[in-house]
């Protein structure tokens, strides 16, 4: 693995959340490597914490309440975190750019789809507005969008969802960022058009060498888009590795657990696996490992001692006591 | 085989759209859809957003008014029926909705969410009622502890626990569950399609599933509609449709799935381009047209019969034999 590859290096990084009901732990010493042109998915249910990270990585956590208190984020090998205001806003829409969940509410319904394109390419590119524009019809191209000199003049509200999500891609590529962070892009599409948009992600990440983080709640999602995969849950990484070591094999009790819970017309299993319990609070966390009060293989040492990640010989990291050597002498 | 439960005959809702005060057109919500539900067993129904699934859910329970055609539940015509002579009809097709924050009403408690089938049929003293909405607290997997409490202190799961436990309150033989698990997340989601399964085993009602995702609807149902742009295109046993799909437009769905299994790398296809058409002005001819990849010119001009092509398998394709799989 060399170190030269590697775009996006996030070391031990913490976003607490200070409110009147105490300290919500929204990102708990979470770190992970993102080489270029590769795609990284995180996975977890509401509330584990993954919006967050996007938001992290962009410096838009809210403030206050919400403060990234700790570690690093390295992109390209500058570390963002200590970038004044000013420099930052370079790199958001320059280096890394982010694509939200609901594509009407992070459009303007006010203004044109050209004019909301040629904007950001204004803002990030020392250009007139001729050759911005010129620009702006063939980013529309590039994501598939028929006629884009009549969509120019057209307002979000006459885009179907699909189209107002590709408008959104656009304007997310159109200053050839090197990250791009997708935060459940396809949520709320439908099934068809969903395999539409996650077709342009792929190709356009294949066709630019852009690095992509899917931030997603669906397991089916990831396998299509990415090569690895990190598990969240409450706030912390549990798991992480391929996407094919991760599905097949999933050693986390949680993971195992999630994938046995989607309902599968391939295996015929008249009853789901249920997960017991919800998901813990953020501000008031269990002792131990966070999942131990919905862990069927629980034991003592779970209930008090928090796991550490524990680094496998083929890459892969989880989080879970099972793994340890102490474990295994105990064990034996 | 014996009688059906509740069954929808040539169903057309069309809503007239005004624009200036003027009638401008009919949105073709749901267009000649006929289907039936038999007692005990789950219809799931499955389409993408504004193919009319959820309408037509609606207008079995006479929640809409037909445009046209018959709705028969439990053997009586309930198309035109008046509200007062439906109302002791109602105990039996309970419905259960999407959205577990919206669909409660957030100043009252549980016990008073769960009880209000009661008042409404006059059933029971209050004695009895409490005592009926802790046996079925308890059956929905909640603690009846927590009778006195209201829906914004528990969880989503909760909350649709709550919602089931008012549709299971006066043993109907029919719920509508209207796309009850798409709120949740997965883990949560698998106890509230388990608890649905386990209930339907208890007490033998019939469910009409609606749900935009494929594998729950699978793993819900015996049988399976789906919808398109107002019309039913195709209905079939679950297996028949997985195993011998005789639509495009299902074929395109199930291709469309995002799959956690690893058969070969980049598996993910479209295989249909284009956005829904506009249900004000559905394409002529099959309205699966204009992205059907084997779309020719007798679809552009004839309206597909829904048609029987295997023993139960229905399908609105005119080439349903040539391209089944």
């Amino acid at each position: 693995m060399s170190e030269e590859n590697t775009l996006l290096k996030v070391s031990n990084l913490c976003t607490y959340f200070f409110t009147d009901e105490g300290t919500v732990y929204a990102l708990d010493d979470v770190s992970f490597t993102l080489k270029k042109g590769e795609t990284l998915g995180i996975v977890g249910e509401s509330g584990c914490g993954k919006s967050q990270m996007a938001l992290s990585i962009m410096r838009l956590v809210q403030s206050p309440p919400g403060k990234t208190v700790g570690g690093s984020i390295e992109l390209d090998g500058v570390d963002i975190l200590k970038l004044s205001k000013r420099e930052m806003k370079k790199i958001r829409g320059e280096k890394v750019a982010m694509i939200f969940q609901e594509p009407m509410t992070s459009l303007n319904p006010v203004l044109t789809i050209g004019h909301q394109i040629t904007e950001s390419i204004l803002i990030h590119q020392k250009t007139d507005r001729k050759t911005a524009r010129a620009r702006a019809v063939e980013m529309l191209r590039m994501v598939g969008i028929p006629l884009p000199e009549k969509r120019m003049r057209e307002y979000p509200h006459q885009l179907s969802g699909g189209m107002r999500q590709r408008v959104m891609i656009a304007i997310a590529l159109c200053c050839n960022p090197q990250l791009l962070i997708c935060d459940e892009p396809t949520t709320a599409l439908d099934v068809t058009i969903q395999a539409q948009i996650l077709e342009l992600i792929n190709d356009l990440r294949r066709r630019t060498g852009t690095s992509v983080i899917m931030i997603t709640h669906d397991l089916g999602v990831v396998a299509q888009v990415s090569k690895n995969v990190m598990i969240m849950y409450a706030g912390k990484a549990m798991e992480y590795g391929t996407v094919e070591q991760v599905f097949t094999d999933p050693l986390h009790p949680y993971t195992r657990a999630l994938l046995a819970s989607i309902p599968n017309a391939e295996e015929d299993t008249r009853r789901l696996h249920v997960i017991e319990g919800m998901v813990p609070s953020l501000a008031h966390r269990p002792d131990g490992c966070l999942f131990h009060p919905r862990c069927p293989e629980c034991r003592g040492v779970c209930r008090c001692e928090r796991p550490e990640l524990v680094q496998l010989e083929d890459g892969r990291q989880v989080r879970c006591h099972k793994y340890t050597e102490a474990w295994k002498e105990a064990e034996q | 085989m014996n009688e059906p439960l509740l069954s929808v005959k040539h169903v057309k809702k069309w809503f007239a759209v005004r624009s200036m005060g003027r009638s401008t057109g009919y949105l073709k919500a749901v267009n000649d859809v006929s289907l039936d539900i038999y007692p005990g067993e789950t219809l799931g129904i499955v389409g993408e957003s504004g193919c009319g699934k959820t309408t037509l859910g609606r207008a079995m329970i006479r929640l809409n008014e037909v445009t046209d055609g018959q709705i028969i539940f439990n053997g009586q015509d309930i198309t035109h029926m008046p509200e007062k002579q439906l109302r002791p009809l109602r105990k039996d097709m309970q419905i259960i909705f999407q959205d577990p924050y919206s669909s409660l009403n957030p100043r009252m408690t549980v016990g008073d969410i769960v009880s209000e089938p009661f008042r409404f049929q006059k059933l029971y003293s209050t004695g009895e009622r409490i005592e009926r909405v802790k046996q079925l607290m308890l059956l929905c997997g909640l603690d009846p502890v927590y009778i006195r409490r209201y829906p914004h202190e528990f969880s989503g799961g909760q909350r649709q626990r709550i919602g089931i436990a008012r549709a299971l309150a006066l043993n109907p033989k029919f719920i509508l569950c209207d796309e009850p698990v798409s709120a949740l997340d997965v883990s949560v989601q698998s106890q509230v399609i388990n608890l649905l399964m386990d209930l339907q085993e208890k007490t033998g009602v019939a469910y009409a599933f609606i749900s935009h995702n494929l594998n729950v609807v699978y793993h819900m149902s015996r049988r399976i509609a789906v919808m398109y742009l107002g019309n039913l295109v195709e209905l079939a046993d679950r297996e028949e449709i997985y195993r011998h799909t005789a639509h495009p437009y299902t074929m395109a769905l199930l291709d469309a799935i995002p799959k956690v299994s690893f058969d070969s790398a980049d598996t993910l296809h479209s295989s249909i381009q284009g956005d829904l058409p506009s249900p004000m002005d559905p394409p002529s001819g099959c309205v699966f047209h204009t992205r059907c990849p084997y779309a020719c010119e007798r679809c552009k001009q004839e309206v597909p019969k829904m048609r029987e092509i295997a023993p139960g398998h229905f399908s609105a394709c005119h080439f349903a034999e040539r391209y089944a799989r």
